[in-house]
This record gives structure tokens, sequence and C-alpha cells, in this order.
């Protein structure tokens, strides 16, 4: 039986630990409210939430959640709520263990997982390295969830990997006078986004070098240009074609530069916008401008919890929401959670898609289906894409623009790799991720399939035979619901729509905001404004630094805005001293 | 233990304290760090992290210390916390001997989910309440050598063998290089305040 909660009139509940509550829970903490967090599951993350194998395994092999209703009772101002799953598992398997391993009965009378006891023993010992994402996102080096990590200090809880490479699924090109062949070869090229790699790279021809170099630099004030404006209510295509750019070139921008999931249904405008946001993070960190979590996407999550906690938030996992009770004029005063604990609250309740009024049958909606494979073999070498021989590793993201396997593939299917160098796996094992955009009112055997085809022919191409190397496999839909469920429009009842498929975190912070104003109306409370060091470390830093230096503490803390980003946590000193170092030369 | 040898450069650990609410975890560090004690120590609040340095011979180890900040009350600690600890100190209060069992649970719990050469400290905190003690010194300490991780009663109130605890786990720290769970990663990214990569957007390019 669970504990009672202490019911001390928290201003915000909030339920699911998802990235837009967790940012919410955060910053409500900072400006002094007092917020009880819960989570229906037994982790951080919600929507967002990292798993390592033998937590993978169980949400892939648990079949779907029963919607218990029987409990309910019909209360008086009170909306009761059921749980609707946003996972559907349309597929799994995994390696078995050989006939060698069987022998060792020892290890299985000792084998303390939930794994299966006929799965191979090489995954199971290791299953706590695997960090395996629900949802694949990555952070723009330059995005809002970056600048605000920085600006709120969070950062400091955090450690990121910066994709190493993205790479677009395109045909050979044919040179000028060549016949073409009867059927054209596919592979992954590297898009070239620094100088230097336009320069380097073999792929693109002379040309379409310059007309990249000259796409790119001119993309941060496209607005003035007269094409733009000329063409800025028609497709993005036609107005990447007007600009002269060759196919190969429109594939890279379109799928991965604007992130976009097919090339009809976007106007130049929104497709512009994107490719500023994408261009505008880079050369910050790397040569791309995404970052990684280390750990994978749920330690965001964890990071801005923990702020909260720090701040005051009461943490409850495993306990979810079964009534939302409301005053005469509609206001919501509370929740009963399960267990039956009467909660209450001043200012709001957040809730996520996973909820609806009981009454209420969710309409099918759109949905993206996502291929989860831990490989013994990459798809992306980590010697080729690093360039280094004996590479530990590498992050990936690739592209595979529609129709590129048939008519049957309507979007771009988004490729990502990580392993040992993001913390996701253990030494020596991938962990690849396909996801494609499912339409409503699509079969889910046909994109099951699809996904199936595309990995073991991006295997075969390698000359690698699918069964030889993946140890394991499954395939699930995950919906993308919006509106608002049939609860009743409460004006401080928020419900925060499922994560959207794309990539980047700017609707997730956004939406995260937008709901704080609501909550603090009229309070003017900056979002998550700079935790101070409690124990004045920084202080202490620019004291220690300046006394070695001799320096004044006024020039000293100037410089020390100056730090470097990639360091590791205690080289203050030593980077001072080389930034004097690089000045003087 | 502020004296520090402005040549040696601090190796950093990070440690956690784990343990039942209101054992004095927090007590603790606040003892170890700013030599405070307050008797009616509210639960813990705005506390990320402290750091504090010890010397030890020729090298500087500083310890960087995170506190529960309340999660462990609901079994809701997150991962993270556990995550690239060096050190762990286990409290329990020598005064409710349930959470000594509580302790010996944590106690597990790291020995499965943390570092395979994570240092494990166990704390009988609450010594000056000898005469309410409720877990045998021998108790806990024939557990300790059992389980191959220190030992020490300690008092955050009189201070009694709160620097000694974290003395005895920054002698057992391996000094040339931090542990952590990460394999080896070449170029870590933590975003920081005014950072200069942020140059002009599009510099990448052209």
């Amino acid at each position: 039986m669970a504990e009672h909660l202490p019911n001390d009139q928290y201003d915000v509940i909030i339920s699911s630990t998802g990235l837009v509550q967790s940012l919410l829970a955060g910053a409500l903490c900072r400006v002094e409210k007092k917020v009880l967090h819960l989570d229906m599951n037994d982790r951080y993350g919600g929507q967002q939430s990292t798993l390592n194998l033998e937590e993978f395994h169980q949400f892939i092999s648990r079949g779907q959640h029963s919607t218990d209703q029987s409990n309910h009772e019909k209360k008086e101002g009170a909306t009761s709520l059921t749980y609707q799953d946003a996972y559907k598992i349309l597929h799994f398997d995994y390696k078995k263990k050989t006939t060698t391993q069987e022998d060792t009965s020892e290890q299985n009378t000792f084998r303390r997982s939930d794994l299966p006891n006929d799965m191979d023993e090489a995954l199971v010992s290791q299953s706590r390295r695997f960090a395996i994402d629900l949802t694949s996102q990555l952070l723009f080096s330059n995005g809002e969830i970056v600048q605000l990590l920085i600006s709120s200090a969070v950062g400091r809880y955090l450690e990121f990997k910066c994709i190493d490479a993205i790479m677009v699924y395109v045909p050979e090109q044919i040179k000028k006078g060549q016949k073409p062949p009867e059927t054209l070869n596919y592979r992954f090229e590297k898009v070239p986004l620094t100088k230097g790699d336009i320069m380097k790279n073999t792929f693109v021809s002379l040309p379409e070098k310059s007309y990249l170099v000259k796409f790119i630099t001119s993309c941060m004030d496209y607005e003035s240009q007269p094409e733009f404006q000329k063409y800025q209510n028609e497709p993005f295509i036609e107005y990447l074609r007007a600009k002269n750019l060759s196919p190969l070139l429109c594939s890279f921008i379109i799928y991965a530069i604007a992130m976009l999931q097919d090339e009809k249904s976007v106007n130049a405008r929104d497709g512009m916008s994107r490719v500023k946001l994408f261009i505008s993070s880079l050369g910050r960190y790397g040569s791309t401008p995404f970052l990684y979590p280390l750990f994978g996407s749920a330690e965001l999550n964890q990071a801005f919890c923990r702020v909260a906690a720090v701040y005051g938030a009461t943490y409850v996992l495993r306990r979810g929401v079964e009534n939302v009770v409301h005053d005469v004029n509609e206001n919501v005063t509370g929740i009963e959670c399960t267990q039956g604990q009467l909660l209450k609250c001043s200012s709001g309740f957040v809730l996520d898609r996973d909820y609806c009024a009981s009454n209420v049958v969710v309409s099918e909606c759109n949905s993206i289906v996502r291929q989860v494979l831990i490989s013994d073999s990459a798809l992306f070498d980590p010697n080729q894409i690093t360039g280094k021989e004996n590479s530990l590793g590498c992050a990936v993201v690739a592209y595979i623009p529609p129709g590129s396997f048939g008519n049957d593939q309507k979007y771009c299917v988004t490729v990502m790799q990580v392993d040992q160098t993001s913390s996701c796996a253990p030494k020596g094992k991938f962990l690849i991720s396909l996801q494609i955009k499912r339409d409503q009112g699509d079969s889910d055997e046909q994109v099951l399939s699809l996904l199936k085809t595309i990995s073991t022919r991006l295997f075969e191409s390698k000359n690698i035979v699918f069964d030889d190397v993946v140890a394991y496999q499954a395939v699930y839909r995950q919906l993308i619901r919006s509106g608002n469920c049939g609860l009743p429009a409460f004006e401080n009842l928020f419900v925060c729509d499922d994560a959207d498929g794309s990539l980047d975190y700017g609707y997730l912070v956004s939406r995260a905001k937008n709901v704080f104003e609501k909550l603090t109306k009229g309070q003017d409370f900056e979002f998550l404004p700079k935790m101070p060091n409690p124990d004045g470390e920084d202080d202490q830093r620019v004291d220690e630094t300046s006394r070695l230096l001799g320096l004044g503490l006024e020039e000293q803390s100037a410089k020390l805005d100056q730090e470097e980003v990639v360091e590791s946590k205690d080289e203050t000193n030593e980077q001072i001293t080389e930034e004097q170092e690089t000045k003087q030369d | 233990m502020n004296d520090i040898n402005p040549s040696a450069k601090p190796v950093s650990f990070k440690l956690v304290l784990l343990g039942e609410s209101a054992v004095g975890k927090s007590s603790l560090v606040l003892r170890f760090v700013r030599g405070q004690f307050f008797e009616y120590q509210e639960s813990t609040i705005g506390a990320a992290f402290l750091t504090q340095t010890v010397p030890l011979g020729d090298a500087v180890i500083k310890f960087e210390i995170w506190d529960t900040a309340g999660q462990e009350r609901y079994k809701s600690l997150a991962p993270m916390y556990y995550r690239g600890a060096a050190a762990a100190i286990v409290v329990y209060d020598i005064t409710n001997y349930d959470s000594f069992l509580r302790a010996k649970q944590w106690v597990k719990e790291l020995q499965r989910q943390g570092n395979t050469n994570i240092v494990i400290a166990l704390a009988g905190n609450k010594s000056d309440l000898s005469d309410k003690r409720k877990v045998d010194f021998s108790e806990a300490s024939a557990y300790a050598e059992d389980n191959g991780i220190l030992f020490l009663e300690t008092s955050a109130k009189t201070a009694q063998n709160v620097n000694e605890i974290f003395v005895a786990i920054a002698r057992k720290l391996p000094k040339d290089r931090p542990i952590t769970d990460k394999n080896e990663i070449d170029n870590i990214i933590i975003p920081k305040v005014g950072d200069t990569r942020a140059e002009k957007p599009g510099k990448g390019c052209c």
C-alpha cells in the first residue's frame, strides 16, 4: 500500500515527468510555487523516457495497458480520467542464447532480471549499460533549450555529445554524358556543413559546392531576397529549384537541414525558417548543430526535475491520477490520485495526453512508428564517420527521403545510431532506431514491413546479414494526440500534447513557457532564472584563480565569462592560462 | 581544510549521500563543508550540490557532494543521481533501527546500480544520542566488514568523525584519474554561461 502524501495545499500539481512538465516543475519551483509532481510510471521521462534493456523489454512485452474503469465512481464535482496508452507494440524479437550458454544452469538460478530466460547472456549481463530512448530527440546547439540550460545553470547536471555526422540516403550521381543505369544504387552520403567539409567532399560536384556555400551563407537574411518574396507561399521545393539547386542539394536541404517529412507539405516561408534555425546552430560545438545528452534524452527531464526538487517540489513516482476535482466555477481545485487520496491545489493542474475523460474514446490520430535495434555491427562505421583509426564510436543522424524504398514509403525515415560514446550502449554494441510518420488510417502491418525491409536492406548493402548482427529488435507505434480529450475546458487545467515526432525541442520549450505564464499570470516571473551556486563555488574559483594569476577580481571575472565550452569541470585555471596564451599568439 | 597547495590541481569526484529522510544527510554535509550545524535543519531546499576540497599528501581531492533533494522520500530518486558517482555515504540514524535496514538496501542498490569501483562508506549518524541507541556498533561494523565498505559512527552535531569519514573516502579513491561509468569519450560538452563558441551564426560554414 502506498504512503499517504502530505496534503500541503499545493499551488500546482503536475502529472507525468515528460519534458514540458519537467521544465514547468523546475520553473515554478524557482519562483517559490509549491509543486507536487507525480508520475504513474516508476521512472522519470514520460514520453522522453530512456530505458535500459530490461526496462525496455518490460515495456515492449507488457502488451496493452488495460484501462481499468471498474473503480471509477461518478463523483459530483469531479471528472474521472482514464489512462490511454500512446503505444502499440507491433513486433519484437531477440537473439536466443546458444546451447553452451544453456549449460551454465548456475547463472540461471541466480539470474535476478526480468529478461526472458532464453535471451542471449551477453545481452542480459549488459542490460544496464543500454540507454534506449522511447522517442528520438536532439538539441539544437543554439536552440532555446540549450540557451535555457546555460542561463539557468541547469546544464551543470548534464553532459552532451555533439552528433558527429548527418547523412542522407541518395542515389549515385550520374556524370554528364553517362548513360543512366537501369536501377540506381542508393547509399548514405554525409551532408557537408562546414566550409572544410564542403571542400573535402568528393560526392558533391564543384558547381554544387559553390551553390551550397552560397545558399548557407545567404540564408541568415533570406527574407530580404527578391526571389524569396516571390516564392514564399509556393512549395519549398519550387523555391529551391528556382535557386538552381540540384536534386542532390534539394534532398540535403529538405530532409537533413529543414528536417521535413516530405517535400510537398511545406511552403518556402516555413521551409526557410527551419533552415535558418538549423544553420544558426552550426559551428558552435562541432561539425553538426546537434547535441545529444550522454545516457539518453531522459537526462534532461531528470535535470529539470532535480532543480524542482532542490527548490522544494515533492516527487512521487508510481502514482497516477483518477479524478480531477473542480468547483462550481469550473476551476480545478484538486486531484484524486490512485489509492484514492484527494490532493488540493490552488493555481492549477497539468496533465498529459495519457489521460482523457473516462467517457471519451480517443479517435484515430496520426502516429509515428519506430524500430529499435541493438546491433553488433554499425550501420555507420565509426572510423569512417570520425576519420580516425580505431574510433571508439560515433553518433549519427540519417535521413531516407520518401520513395527511396518504393512508393509505400510516403515519408522520410529518420535513422539514429548511438553507442558507447554517448553512454547509450556497452562497448561493441550499437543502438539504431528508424522512425517514420504514419498517417491516420494507414495499416500498421504495412509500415512495420516497410521498416523491416529498410533496415534489412541497409545491412545487406554493407554485406551484413541482419539476423547475424541484430541481437534485439522491437517495433512500436506511438500516437501523436492533441485536442482536449473530452476534458472540460477549465481555465486552470493544462493538458500537454504528445511529443510530435520532430527531433528538436523547440515546441516543447515554448509550450512549457506558455503554461508557466498562464499559471503565474500577472506576476512577471522569469522562466528558470540562473540557479545561484549554493556554496559560492563561482566566487571561490574567481578568488583562487585571481590569486594564482595575480589579477584583480574585476579583470578576472571578465575572463571567467569567456570560459571555453568543452571542458572538464575543473580545468578553469588551465583554461584561463590557455586563453591568455592564445591571445598572446 | 582550506589550505590548498596552489600547485596541486584538485581531482574532482562526485559523492552522493543516501539514506532515509531525517537521518542527517544534509547536516553531515553542512558540517563538513561549512562547519555549521542547525538543530532544526529543514528538509533540504536550495542545495544543488556543495563542493569541498580535501588535501591529501601531494594531491587535492575535490568532492562534488550531491544531496538527494528529498527525492528519496517516496522512493523517487532519479537515476541521474547515481551516475558517475565515485563515492557514496550511506547514512542511518543510530537511534532508528529501520533507518539502518533502509541503509542496507541502499548499499545493495548502489552495488547493483552504481559504478563497479564506487567507494561506499556507511555512516551511523547522531552518535551524540547514544543513550537512545537502537543500532549496535558491532552489528553495523560487522555488516560493513562483510560488504567491504567503510564504516564510522558520526555526529553532525558534535562534528565527531565527520571530516574523518570524508578523508577515509578520499584515501580510497584513485588519485590519478576520476572514476566514471562513462566509457572513454573524447569530447564531452558541458554548456556554460558566456561561452565564446556562440560566435556569429553560420560561421561554421563560411
